[in-house]
């Protein structure tokens, strides 16, 4: 099957973000970007699919040159090729926008590949703005079926069976390709790259889809910032120590009680 | 070996804790500190190696100053009590049972990180602080201290008496290198410090090196003064697999010899990636590779300046490693892949646990940490297994490949008995660690003797250097009450 | 005008879907509930009861199990015929899958988990959480209606049911094309059997890594169970295999926000933070006294979970005999 991972690089979620209260933005500037995680899940789903069922894996991105590192990632752990989505009108654009752009670059990515691609993976949200959003926009954009929180996937008569993890264990779906499948973490991690596909991946091209014939209405971003900030911060109470501690937990006891707490 | 759970009588010349000391100590130590009888709970009776038998101790006293520890410990030596000083009883050669009883001084309320003096790269730290709060909270700082060992959980004045090293040694050295002072409650009560924040001295004897790696025989360590470096910028680890243990550890030297200077270099068998991958219950590394089978695996992290700098060392590296038969280099460069990677080898001794058998009460397991030269580890891995076959006792190893230090694991399968698995841990252990010997090595890298390991020593070193020792315990322990029959002689 | 989707579990509405039809009559002059499925009219009258100007009942084979396909559908052919200014659903697994599909139906603008909604003249300005809940987006969108899901616990429910009020509600009948039936659930497989309600708890008892082990959360369930509460824990308690993810509270678990949230061995790491800082009165037990979690605690004792946890059993035994 040809499948395609659509990555977003966004910068390292192990590291706290703060607001920044000059500039009213957060600030990221210090901040290793990485491929967002869900997207390195999604990715290891397809590269696995792929090695046990056939196919190629291709990743896309929407951005600057600055992506290339993350997309030159992905290709030395199974993606099979990598196209960069590219132009300045990009900047601002936010999920419903990229969602229309995407709808508009794959079938010429399609294209650039000779195939048509039988399942679309993205990462189930992005851990900057963690919305879910680009990937069930676009699928409606794209006229394709769209299953969410996808813990596996399988080829099945006419189409995949996957599941879909719910808060109690997961469902068992059927749906035809293609299909858009936003995935969240399976029970596996994702490959380490090795010096043999780091060195591979070095010498490949990352192709650049320009130049879309793109309707600017859509392009531009329905939702607006009108600010950012740092969530108040809660009030520290109090804070009791001492070598006695049935005396501070009953005290604690009694200040629940006192604030009808209990 | 000691009987399990029996109360000596032979306490030649030791008393034993009556209400009224009892009182005593409730006098200079708040009450709620102080616990006897069944206020004591059961994990004072042993440490992380119950095979090397448990004993409750008669009171357990849980000081918060460097006053209450001498204080208490002048009680005591007025009256003849033994005293065993603990920090959190993460320890693998029994060194912290209280076997003749008496009081387990519990060190882990002092566990204050003091504070930093950046002018000349220290921290003070009270003996109880964990080495993981030291180490984040080092690295809120942008510094880092050094040592590493496997136990994160361990008090620093756990690992100040033990030497601890870990997984950093190989280019930082042990925790020796970064104790640069201590204040010590001497088993009289009287309270000294040794050492300063200074780094090089020539003032006399080294009191304060004779301290580190004393196993709580000489003294109580009260506070510690540690050297810390500033934090690398960059790191970045390679999980390299290869066909056999050979290939493997040949590669290690090469390291050193390219001035490539990793961080920690960690080398481990097939056999304990798999237990690994059964405890986590997820794959852990790759076993098959480019349809190669990995019979063993290196572990490398190496740190410095730029991202760019260490894209230069990796491929050095990976040049190196190819050229002697490694499968492939596989990088871990961000994060989360560099702490997955280590979270695999940090979780070996549990998976290991994970799998044992247990009878009366007391864990079928034990274990050596023996150090032999670069060049034999191979072939000493490989004689361990055989003699392990021969005894019917499955084995499980991996080490530090940077410095020789093996931890090797012996398991009793639950169809025999105590008695038996003891029997044959003894046998396992009187020929491969005089086979240690023979190649040149050493008996403990770093978990020391206690008591578990003992005879081993004295075999290994000869009853001259036992004797020698013994001398110096008495000068510092004039009535040898300070956690006797450990490290350098059987009571 | 708002339409609210109400979801429906085990025949009654969601709590967060309750707090919605009370909470955001402070935003908008009227809210319309709209209902899909086998127990649609049940739960409309209970929507009604709670807050619900009027509601809106979509049945029907094609509904009678959740499809997000037909539901998507169903609930976009609802906005265009009922032209509301917004459509906002709770912010659960579904709602939020709904959220952008429903948008792109509609060819509007669209937010998740929103954690404040406010107008500021006609325009509406939806605040949502970042990084972790470490930064807050106030924004605008655009479109008409504009579609958004809303956290749990940012509105609060009604004081009481309001059983005798009128109930106005209207039946409307759907078909989705069978083309845009494109994802069929054939089998909901349940691996964790037990309820765990942390959304609605007024009490949560949470463990952490400070816990030790599966059999404290024994006597930490012995203490919800003391106080009428529900047990949580962090991803650390989780990952160790001492409580199920259905016990998660945290980014990557559940969000809450109870009258009591009692923290024992939790740290306090923004990941969990995130998870449970809207809690009326948090209570922190830690032995670590520099632990983040003191920065948010009302009160926080700093001791050892195995001294502090007995103590707390013995008293609330007296308190909620």
């Amino acid at each position: 099957m040809e499948i395609l991972v659509l990555i977003k690089q966004v910068p390292d979620d192990s590291v706290e973000v703060t607001v920044n209260p000059s500039t009213g933005a957060p600030d990221l500037a210090e901040i290793t970007p990485v491929v967002n995680a869900f997207d390195t899940y999604a990715l290891e789903m397809a590269a696995r699919f792929k090695e046990a069922n056939g196919g190629t894996v291709t990743v896309a991105s929407i951005g600057g040159d600055e992506v290339d590192t993350g997309l030159r990632n992905c290709l030395s752990v199974g993606a099979d090729k990598a196209y960069l989505i590219k132009d300045d009108s990009f900047k601002d654009a936010d999920s419903t926008a990229k969602a229309y752009i995407l709808s508009q670059a794959i079938p010429k990515i399609e294209e650039a590949n000779g195939a048509k691609f039988d399942m679309i993976f993205t990462g189930l949200e992005a851990t900057d703005y963690a919305g879910g959003l680009t990937g069930p926009q676009m699928a409606e954009d794209l006229g394709l079926g769209c299953v969410t929180s996808v813990i596996a996937v399988d080829p099945a008569d006419n189409g995949v069976t996957i599941k879909q993890e719910t808060e109690s264990g997961y469902n068992v779906v059927e749906a035809a390709t293609p299909v858009v499948l936003t995935v969240t973490k399976p029970d596996y991690d994702p490959r380490y790259p090795t010096m043999k596909t780091k060195r591979a991946a070095r010498k490949m091209t990352i192709a650049r889809v320009e130049g879309l014939d793109l309707d600017a209405a859509k392009t531009a971003p329905a939702t607006k910032v009108v600010k950012q900030y740092a969530p108040p911060k809660r009030q520290a109470g109090v804070k009791l120590t001492g070598d006695d501690i049935n005396e501070i937990t009953m005290k604690a006891i009694g200040m629940m009680a006192d604030a009808k707490a209990i | 070996m000691f009987n399990k759970n029996r109360r000596t009588n032979d306490m030649s010349g030791y008393n034993t804790i009556t209400p009224e000391i009892i009182d005593q100590i409730k006098g200079v130590v708040a009450p709620n500190r102080v616990y006897t009888g069944e206020d004591i709970n059961e994990d004072f009776s042993h440490d992380e190696m119950s095979i090397y038998g448990k004993r409750m101790p008669d009171a357990v006293v849980s000081p918060i100053s460097t006053e209450e520890v001498a204080a208490v410990m002048k009680i005591a030596y007025d009256n003849n009590i033994v005293v065993t000083p603990r920090g959190a009883g993460t320890g693998l050669v029994g060194a912290c049972v209280p076997i003749y009883g008496g009081i387990v001084m519990d060190m882990t309320k002092m566990n204050k990180i003091e504070g930093y003096d950046l002018d000349n790269f220290v921290v003070q730290v009270q003996p109880g602080v964990l080495l993981n709060d030291l180490a984040e909270d080092c690295v809120k700082q942008g510094l880092m201290y050094p040592p590493d060992p496997g136990e994160k959980f361990a008090t620093l004045g756990g690992n100040v008496s033990t030497n601890a090293g870990g997984m950093r040694a190989v280019k930082y050295g042990a925790t020796r290198d970064y104790v640069r002072a201590m204040t010590v409650v001497l088993p009289t009560g009287e309270v000294v410090k040794f050492g300063s924040t200074v780094s090089k001295t020539s003032s006399g004897y080294s009191l304060l090196n004779l301290m580190i790696g004393a196993e709580g025989t000489l003294g109580i360590i009260t506070d510690l003064t540690l050297k810390v470096i500033p934090a690398p910028k960059e790191v970045i680890s390679l999980v390299i697999p290869f066909e056999t243990l050979d290939d493997c550890i040949a590669t290690v030297p090469k390291f050193k010899f390219n001035h490539l200077d990793p961080q920690a270099l960690e080398f481990m068998e097939k056999a304990i990636v798999q237990a690994s991958e059964r405890y986590i219950g997820r794959s852990v590394y790759p076993q098959v590779i480019d349809g190669v089978e990995a019979g063993a695996y290196l572990l490398v992290t190496f740190d410095g300046n730029s991202k760019e700098e260490l894209d230069d060392v990796i491929e050095q590296a990976s040049d190196i490693v190819f050229d002697n038969g490694a499968i492939d280099v596989l990088v871990a460069d961000t994060p989360t892949k560099i702490k997955d990677a280590w979270a695999a080898r940090s979780s070996f001794l549990e998976a290991i646990k994970a799998e044992t058998n247990w009878k009366d009460g007391l864990e079928l397991l034990d274990e050596c940490d023996v150090v032999v030269p670069l060049n034999q580890i191979a072939p000493y891995v490989k004689y361990v297994y055989e003699v392990g076959e021969e005894l019917g006792l499955r084995i499980e190893s991996f080490g530090h490949a940077g410095d020789g230090n093996l931890h090797i694991y012996t398991i009793g399968d639950d169809k025999i008995s105590v008695e038996e698995f003891e029997k044959k841990a003894d046998e396992f252990f009187s020929k491969i660690y005089p086979k240690a010997t023979e190649v040149g090595g050493l008996v403990s890298g770093e978990h020391a003797i206690g008591a578990g390991k003992l005879k081993y020593l004295a075999e290994s070193v000869g009853q001259k250097q036992m004797d020698l020792m013994v001398g110096i315990k008495r000068v510092f322990d004039p009535k040898m009450i300070l956690n006797p029959g450990k490290v350098c002689y059987k009571l | 005008m708002f339409i609210v989707y109400v979801e429906v579990a085990e025949g009654k509405p969601v709590s967060v879907d309750l707090e919605l039809v009370n909470g955001l009559k402070a935003v908008t002059d009227k809210v319309t509930a709209l209902v899909i499925g086998k127990d649609a009219e049940a739960a409309a009258k209970e929507a009604v009861a709670w807050g619900a100007d009027s509601a809106i009942v979509v049945d029907g084979e094609q509904f009678e199990k959740y499809n997000s396909d037909a539901y998507a559908e169903a609930i976009a052919q609802v906005a265009k015929e009922n032209a509301p200014e917004a459509v906002i659903l709770g912010a659960t697994q579904w709602g939020k899958e709904l959220v952008p599909r429903v948008a792109a139906k509609l060819a509007t603008g669209c937010a998740n988990d929103v954690v404040g909604l406010k107008r500021d003249g006609d325009q509406l300005i939806f605040t949502v959480p970042a990084y972790s809940g470490n930064v807050l987006t106030d924004m605008t969108i655009e479109g008409n209606p504009v579609v958004a899901s809303v956290r749990g616990g940012t509105f609060s429910k009604a004081d009481a049911a309001d059983e005798g009020k009128a109930a106005d509600i209207a039946k409307k009948d759907i078909t989705v094309d069978a083309s845009l039936i494109r994802a069929q659930v054939k089998e909901a497989v349940e691996e964790i059997t037990e309820s765990v309600n942390l959304e609605d708890a007024d009490v949560i008892i949470a463990g952490g890594r400070g816990m030790g082990s599966a059999e404290a959360f024994e006597d930490l369930q012995k203490l919800a169970d003391i106080m009428g509460g529900v047990v949580g824990c962090s991803r650390p308690a989780m990952e160790a295999g001492w409580i199920s993810r259905a016990h998660q509270v945290g980014q990557s678990g559940k969000i809450v926000a109870p009258k009591l949230y009692i923290a024992f061995g939790i740290s306090g790491s923004t990941q969990h933070v995130t998870g449970m800082v809207g809690s009326k009165y948090i209570v922190a037990v830690n032995k670590d006294e520099d632990a983040p979690i003191f920065d948010i605690a009302d009160v926080g004792i700093v001791g050892n979970v195995k001294d502090v946890l007995p103590i707390f059993i013995e008293e609330m035994s007296k308190r909620f005999a």
